[in-house]
């Protein structure tokens, strides 16, 4: 593996820092979110007064200001979502996910509310640029973090497995 | 136009030259930018009774005072949200002379941004990522352009737009940096192909000459009374209207119903008109902020020069070029002249009204200039003297 830092001492973005302090930040909005996933799930808050989901986390329903709400749970490994959004992150790329990685935006839908969902930022795993089609299914997995904690991701679904590939 | 407005002018600017590494300090750039604003302006350092500057600039007003030998000043700011702060500088000096807060007031904004830390690089390590880019920073979603580019490919998702497409404000802006002596890229225009073949930042939406010249130098701008700029040796540049735009952070923030216009530009763009009175038609050139070319379509769509998804027509054959129907960043942009958060964009509107810019459109009454969109933003609308 190449060294995180050029001979001239500088930084190079485009390697995989393995040094780099990757742990998550959470704070008393956040924590539930952070702890679900440790237990590989997936969580988002219901408002108790408009009984919308929002994601990302924090102390009031952006639709409504209410301060109230419940954990709702989205769902666990093998839990679809859809792509919202996705490019490939070429160069300069990340300490943390390296070069040539998918980052997305997949909705996961609400499992009480037809036609609402939430928002997820995520990388791609299993699958390049090609197979990032904006309305592709994708599956939630969890991804293992050094400091104990998981991070949620999605994988391509590789529908036409019969298909030329 | 609303009447406070008409009390402010601008009536000095200065700018060091741009380049890969300044060799100098941050504030030693800032002294030559704002030294050079006050010549042009005819005004003297013990005349400055305000500065305003950028949240992130690292000379806060108090050490610029005290490396200048200002003061006593009666007004200092910063505005918020880098990039997106560039025209605010120049409103809220415009606020304070109209208001009687301060007399004269220096904006400026001096950075060592190519050789110093570079905010097209990621930055991780040391301690934990905070709670609010936890959400993003674990995926490699860092930088300004890998935030940008999930809103980038939706828009082009949602309106048929390709890469290729936006090809055309690139050339453009590099067509305009070529014939300016003082842009990073003088003399190196670029065509359509050359454009087409420049590498990835983020594929599908940003290919190199999409992102703007991350680059070292200052730029300073002097803000005085419709009075006092009678007496001054410039042509007074009016502040007839300026504003900020707030629909949430687009850059992280993509949770909205829609995330691939630019809200933000539209909620200043909306207030602009309504203060002034004008309308894109009364713009004879615009100076839109490119720290990523394919937000130059949102930005054209966002304050009503075309239809929503219509900005790549409106780009085309030459559309934002000198000589098109709107000439856009006739100084060459952040892609083409340097990244100066925005800075050299607000000079370069004056220049234009002034009639003393290097590729000058003819009888320009008004100039729109934009802030970054993306982030929370602003914008103004400069004007010939009435």
């Amino acid at each position: 593996m190449r060294s995180p830092v050029s001979a001239q001492g500088e930084p190079d973005p485009t390697v995989a820092d393995p040094t780099a302090d990757t742990r998550i930040g959470s704070d008393l909005d956040t924590a539930f979110y952070w702890d679900g996933t440790a237990r590989r799930r997936l969580l988002a808050q219901r408002c108790t007064a408009c009984e919308r989901l929002w994601h990302p986390p924090g102390p009031a329903c952006p639709h409504c200001q209410h301060l109230d709400w419940t954990v709702e749970d989205l769902g666990t490994e093998g839990t679809v979502g859809v792509i919202y959004s996705a490019a490939k992150v070429r160069a300069p790329g990340s300490p943390i996910q390296g070069t040539d990685y998918l980052v997305a935006l997949v909705e996961v839908p609400d499992p009480r509310r037809a036609g609402e969902a939430v928002r997820l930022a995520c990388n791609l795993r299993g699958g390049d640029l090609a197979d990032a089609v904006i309305g592709a299914p994708v599956t939630l997995t969890f991804e293992q973090l050094a400091d104990g904690g998981r991070l949620p991701q999605f994988r391509l679904e590789q529908l036409d497995l019969e298909g030329p590939r | 136009m609303s009447e406070p407005w008409s009390r402010a002018a601008v009536v000095g600017i200065g700018q060091t030259e741009f380049s890969q590494a300044s060799g100098r300090s941050e504030r030693r750039l800032a002294v030559e930018a704002i030294t050079a604003a006050l010549a042009d302006a005819g005004l003297a350092p013990s005349d400055v009774d305000g500065l305003v500057t950028f949240d992130v600039d690292s000379n806060d007003p108090s050490s610029l005072a005290a490396t200048l030998g200002l003061g006593p000043l009666t007004f200092f700011a910063s505005t918020l949200y880098g990039g997106g702060g560039g025209c605010a500088t120049i409103t809220h000096a415009a606020m304070a002379v109209a208001t009687g807060a301060a007399e004269v007031v220096v904006c400026y904004r001096a950075m060592n941004e190519r050789s110093g830390v570079r905010y097209g690089q990621a930055r991780v390590g040391g301690r934990a990522i905070p709670p609010v880019l936890s959400f993003s920073a674990p995926y490699g979603i860092h930088t300004a352009a890998q935030g940008f580019a999930l809103n980038i490919a939706r828009y082009f998702h949602e309106h048929g737009v390709t890469n290729a497409d936006v090809a055309p404000v690139a050339v453009a802006q590099r067509g305009h940096a070529a014939t300016n002596p003082a842009a990073r890229f003088y003399g190196r225009p670029i065509t359509i192909e050359d454009h087409q073949s420049s590498r990835w930042i983020v594929e599908p939406v940003l290919r190199l000459y999409d992102c703007c010249l991350e680059s070292d130098g200052a730029v300073a701008i002097v803000v005085t009374t419709a009075e006092r700029a009678r007496e001054l040796p410039q042509v007074p540049v009016r502040v007839v209207a300026g504003s900020q735009g707030l629909a949430g952070h687009p850059m992280r923030d993509w949770y909205r119903a829609s995330i691939c216009s630019a809200d933000e530009t539209r909620a200043a763009g909306e207030r602009l008109w309504a203060a002034s009175g004008l309308g894109p038609h009364d713009v004879q050139v615009a100076i839109l902020y490119d720290h990523f070319v394919p937000l130059v379509l949102t930005q054209l769509e966002a304050l009503g020069f075309c239809p929503p998804g219509e900005a790549r027509h409106f780009v085309a054959d030459g559309g934002v070029a000198l000589g098109g129907r709107l000439p856009v960043n006739t100084h060459g942009g952040l892609t083409g002249e340097a990244y100066l958060h925005g800075m050299n964009g607000i000079a370069e509107a004056v220049r234009q009204l002034r009639g003393t810019a290097v590729n000058q459109v003819r009888d320009v009454e008004h100039a729109l200039v934009t802030s970054g969109p993306g982030v929370p933003t602003s914008a103004l609308i400069l004007g010939r003297p009435a």
